[in-house]
């Protein structure tokens, strides 16, 4: 039983690491943009909620709702104001750029909360659980899922079904065209950074409440969501959601074996599917291209 | 009043100048033809007009105001919208998202239904993937998609490129409908008489200068294709055509 409780853990946790990574994948299939900062980024939301939570009292779920659109805002934002005028420049600056945001935040986070972990308290629903028979079903763990489930199907709606999603498809082939048939790119940009930015905030929030927070998470939380996209194949959400379950359960099974070699496992996995699949389970070979 | 006019226009790539004062006017619902070899500057033109390239000198006017510095994405809401070389659809939407991409921005003649009935083979293939059209209904998206804006002027570049002859035949048979919409047309096109045969006025470029323009009925055919290749004209007398 502990196995199928662990399977159910681990595509738990896959929930949040495509929740995470949900918004690197957007970014790079709409503009071609790898933003090293994102793992940084969803950092900064969460040391928004407990600071929210701090000054006002309220409870986690309240200080999300209010952090959700701050989150979408500053990516806007950063969009507008530095992300778009790097793609302008070519394709190795928005590199560097979002490298130095990532330093540049992880430093000033350091300056402001210090180097310690501190914890998210969400109240009751850290212990909160279902129990079917031997089966644990943690609503918090299931939440990460549920969250990852609304906001990537949700996602894939708009863009396959609203104006909005044909114009940022339409974009994403083909940029010159599109300003041509009267796209205004920059809002659209915008727009999708602020979405991809709130869901990684939303993501770290949650994530934070099981491992807590501290100033350098970013980078790790960076890795897990590249890894997600590349194992689920660039340019497909719902393979980011696929991949990032793959690494959640492969991390939880093996850590049932041993627990130092659940990391490595999971960076192993991704390995295989590099060297096996280069463009991803449900990528095709010209996305990747 | 013209629709476009183009006045004393310089551009070119980096220090590399394609266009040399071009003047051109478009009165509205007229159809123009521009010929030239390949290089000449057709579409060096035609994607500054569309906003795609700024010029260096010069203006371009559109129902007498100045849309020189208006930029690309507000020149195709404004009313000139291109038909780029190669179709260029967006290839992961289906053919009626790509109409519908530029639709419903500005009211006018142009509406999904008419569209449909103008090009019946674009409706019967509305929810396929652009990539998996074939080249005539990828262009016949593509004029779809421009006429979608209700544009005032349409730029058409090299529609006919990489399409069997029947096919077209039956664009050409499809532009006077077009223009019967109020549209004016700048025409781009390798085959001379289909051209004239389907233009007012013709304008001919060499080298990224205009040199010569006429009446597409009186041009004279060897004029053009000797001002075309940039040979020497026929002796002084013989040609009717006026030279600029």
């Amino acid at each position: 039983m502990t196995w199928v409780n662990d399977l159910f853990q681990g595509i738990f946790l896959g929930g949040a690491y495509a929740l995470t990574a949900v918004g690197l994948s957007l970014m790079f299939g709409v503009m071609r943009l790898v933003n090293l900062a994102h793992g940084d980024l969803a950092v900064c939301g969460t040391y928004l909620v407990t600071t929210i939570m701090a000054a006002t009292g309220v409870p986690l779920w309240a200080a999300m709702l209010i952090m959700v659109p701050l989150a979408f805002g500053l990516g806007m934002v950063l969009q507008l104001s530095i992300f778009g005028r790097a793609l302008r420049t070519g394709p190795t600056a928005p590199l560097l750029v979002t490298f130095g945001l990532s330093v540049m935040i992880e430093n000033l986070l350091q300056q402001v909360y210090s180097a310690n972990t501190r914890g998210v308290g969400a109240g009751r629903l850290d212990v909160a659980a279902i129990h079917i028979g031997a089966l644990v079903l943690p609503w918090l763990a299931m939440l990460k899922l549920i969250l990852a489930l609304v906001v990537i199907g949700g996602l894939s709606a708009l863009l396959r079904l609203t104006a909005w999603g044909r114009r940022v498809r339409a974009t994403s082939d083909d940029l010159a065209v599109a300003r041509l048939q009267g796209i205004r790119v920059r809002p659209l940009f915008a727009s999708v950074t602020g979405i991809a930015i709130a869901a990684a905030a939303l993501a770290g929030t949650l994530n934070a409440v099981t491992t807590g927070v501290y100033p350098t998470l970013g980078a790790l939380t960076l890795i897990f969501a590249f890894e997600a996209v590349i194992i689920g194949g660039l340019g497909s959400l719902w393979g980011t959601l696929l991949g990032g379950m793959l690494l959640g359960v492969t991390q939880v099974l093996v850590s049932q074996v041993s627990v130092p070699y659940a990391t490595l496992a999971s960076q192993l996995l991704f390995l295989v599917v590099l060297a096996v699949r280069p463009h991803g389970l449900l990528g095709t070979p010209q996305a990747a291209a | 009043m013209s629709a476009l006019a183009i006045a004393g226009l310089d551009t070119g790539y980096g220090d590399f100048q394609a266009l040399f004062g071009v003047n051109l006017e478009l009165a509205a619902g007229e159809t123009v033809a521009l010929v030239g070899a390949n290089g000449a500057g057709k579409t060096t033109l035609l994607m500054t007009i569309a906003g795609a390239l700024r010029p260096w000198h010069g203006s371009i006017t559109l129902d007498g105001t100045d849309i020189t510095q208006l930029p690309d994405y507000q020149r195709a809401r404004a009313g000139v919208v291109l038909v780029p070389e190669g179709r260029r659809l967006f290839p992961s939407l289906s053919a009626e998202e790509n109409i519908l991409i530029p639709a419903g921005r500005d009211a006018g003649p142009w509406t999904l239904e008419a569209l449909y009935e103008l090009f019946p083979m674009v409706a019967a293939r509305r929810s396929h993937r652009a990539a998996l059209l074939s080249g005539g209904e990828q262009q016949a998206v593509a004029i779809a998609r421009a006429l979608a804006a209700n544009p005032r002027v349409l730029l058409l570049d090299e529609v006919s490129l990489g399409l069997a002859p029947a096919i077209v035949d039956a664009f050409y048979q499809l532009l006077p409908q077009i223009q019967a919409s109020g549209v004016s047309i700048l025409l781009v096109e390798q085959d001379i008489d289909r051209a004239l045969a389907a233009s007012s006025r013709a304008f001919c470029l060499l080298e990224g200068r205009v040199v010569m323009t006429g009446e597409s009925g009186s041009l004279n055919r060897d004029a053009l294709i000797a001002a075309y290749f940039g040979a020497p004209a026929g002796p002084p007398g013989t040609d009717p055509v006026m030279r600029t």
